[in-house]
């Protein structure tokens, strides 16, 4: 079972702020599909973990100058003065 | 009138004035516009670009998490409200170098979450065979166009089967390539060791020049893999292996269809091997933990800052301001996915959950490596039901949408590359049929595909783009 409180930390982390209803909402889904998916099989799998299904041989570019793409440019309002504009920090 | 390929297209075209070859694109639009499909193909489209006169080239549709210069790029979120990318996905620029013109971004469930198309923020892709039911998904707009837009090719993405889904219910063709064999430099990333860039198109010929131009390693993207495409018909298909216990996951009359197809072309020539495949339900469990893990890290970028959607009180603190931004953009099914994502890497439930599913994965792929050493190619049916009806999916939990991923999940969580083609009707809706080829034998499932469409020639009945 989630909890509540699970729940609330989950989202937190998430930087997703979530309303009562959706709090009701989730809680059984959330629930009832890691009920479901709680059957990974035995333990024991994890120590074969692969992060491809394929093997990854690096494709690395040749390491010549190039001119640098010009970078996107900001919306007035992301910007203050020169300044690229965040929110407030405490 | 059988389907030119792209290249026949191509040689058609340059043999045109400058002047017919605008005519050509020009009616195209026009009938677009005053067609009967408009509606549909209107849901299709997620973007068009402004200035249709320069439209002079062979003509593609990119699914709208493909990065587009100067054409916007959503992934059907609102998150990505106003994004422009400077730049265009390799799949692509390689189909632009190749004289191809981008005419439109297809629409599709948000950040490619949803099974049924109806999870995004700029409409719902309604079926062009019944409008009470859904396209299929994640590549929704991708389907429609392609079975209402003659002589165009369509980039869509698969994860977890966003490309046979919708191409099944649309009753047209879908290529996944094998993981790795597409570039997916410029592709909005859901799950990176899970995305794959494929093609719907109308006739394999149409697949074949498409992929032709998209594979192949690319420098951008480390995950591109370098492995030659084998020439067509060097690689023969003798022997298919049904997986039978995958085929009784399908509805009754979805199965009857398969095994009737299945006959057909053992009737042609083709042995016929039936085996089990293994850790079906584990592959499903994994495919939904491994995919919503990464998409939960994928998705933290978007915050309100620099992409898409910038929030209206910057005065609050940055985690507040953050939370506003996501919370009030994101839809429903990315909450969701994401708090999955984020609970299986917590610490405490990482090993329990994470960690195996990404043992499962390694398991699936011998169990699959067996499984080929008993033919060339596997089958099974495309989806295990025809397209649900919208008052169908209204009554259906979030767990029951992901059950139905359970023959396309497979395939995908092993990267392996897949072909879904059109299988006849049931109910007056299109369904498909699947073959599966080993990590880098596409061509037989080009050689397979053949031998069907042989057999069984696709229609398309509601051909809105017919200019030729």
């Amino acid at each position: 079972m989630i909890s509540r409180e699970t729940l609330k930390h989950v989202a937190k982390l998430a930087r997703l702020s979530l309303s009562e209803e959706e709090q009701e909402r989730f809680l059984p889904e959330l629930d009832q599909v890691l009920e479901a998916f709680g059957a990974l099989g035995e333990p024991g799998r994890e120590t074969a973990a692969s992060l491809h299904p394929i093997s990854i041989e690096d494709v690395l570019r040749d390491d010549v100058p190039r001119e640098e793409q010009p970078p996107v440019p900001l919306r007035p309002e992301e910007l203050y003065r020169d300044f690229i504009r965040g929110p407030k920090v405490p | 009138m059988s389907e030119p390929s792209l290249v026949e297209l191509r040689a058609h075209l340059s043999g045109l004035s400058a002047s017919d070859r605008q005519d050509y694109f020009m009616g195209l639009q026009s009938e677009l516009q005053h067609l009967d499909h408009t509606y549909h193909l209107a849901a299709a489209f997620s973007a068009l670009p402004g200035d249709s006169a320069e439209l002079l080239g062979p003509a593609f549709t990119a699914k709208d998490n493909l990065c587009s210069a100067g054409l916007a790029t959503r992934a059907g979120s609102q998150i990505l409200e106003g994004y422009v990318p400077p730049f265009d996905a390799e799949a692509i620029a390689r189909l632009k170098a190749a004289g191809g013109v981008l005419l439109a971004k297809t629409t599709m469930d948000e950040f490619g979450f949803g099974t049924f198309g109806v999870n995004s923020a700029h409409g719902i892709a309604r079926n062009p065979h019944d409008p009470a039911r859904s396209a299929g998904g994640s590549s929704a707009g991708a389907a429609v166009a392609t079975a209402l837009l003659a002589h165009h090719l369509a980039l869509a993405v698969s994860t977890g089967g966003s490309i046979t889904c919708p191409a099944a219910f649309c009753g047209v063709l879908g290529l996944t390539p094998t993981y790795g064999r597409v570039s997916r430099w410029g592709l909005i990333d859901f799950a990176n060791s899970l995305d794959k860039i494929g093609l719907m198109a109308r006739s394999i010929q149409a697949l074949w020049d498409g992929f032709a131009l998209i594979h192949g390693p690319d420098p951008k993207d480390p995950t591109s893999q370098a492995v030659p495409l084998e020439p067509r018909q060097r690689e023969t298909v003798e022997r298919i292996v049904v997986l039978r216990n995958l085929v009784e996951r399908a509805d009754a009359p979805v199965a009857k269809a398969f095994w009737e197809a299945m006959k057909e072309l053992e009737g042609s020539g083709l042995a016929l091997v039936e085996a089990d495949l293994p850790l079906v339900d584990e592959a499903l469990a994994a495919y939904y933990l491994i995919a919503c893990a990464e998409a939960s890290t994928n998705l933290a970028r978007y915050c309100g800052m620099r992409y898409g959607k910038l929030g209206d009180d910057r005065g609050v603190e940055y985690n507040r301001y953050f939370a506003q931004v996501r919370s009030s953009a994101f839809g429903t099914e990315a909450k969701r996915r994401i708090l999955l994502g984020t609970f299986a890497r917590m610490a405490g439930f990482r090993d329990q959950y994470y960690l195996r599913a990404l043992g499962v994965r390694t398991a699936l792929l011998s169990a699959f490596a067996l499984l080929f050493r008993q033919g060339d190619v596997l089958a099974v049916p495309s989806m295990p039901r025809i397209a649900p009806r919208f008052d169908e999916l209204d009554r259906m939990t979030p767990l029951d949408v992901y059950r139905s991923d359970v023959l396309t999940v497979p395939p995908n969580l092993a990267g392996l590359p897949h072909l879904s083609l059109p299988l006849g009707k049931v109910e007056g809706a299109p369904i498909g049929l699947q073959f599966i080829a080993p990590h880098w034998r596409e061509e037989r499932l080009f050689e397979v595909g053949t031998r069907w469409t042989e057999l069984r020639p696709p229609a398309f009945p509601m051909a809105v783009g017919a200019i030729l």
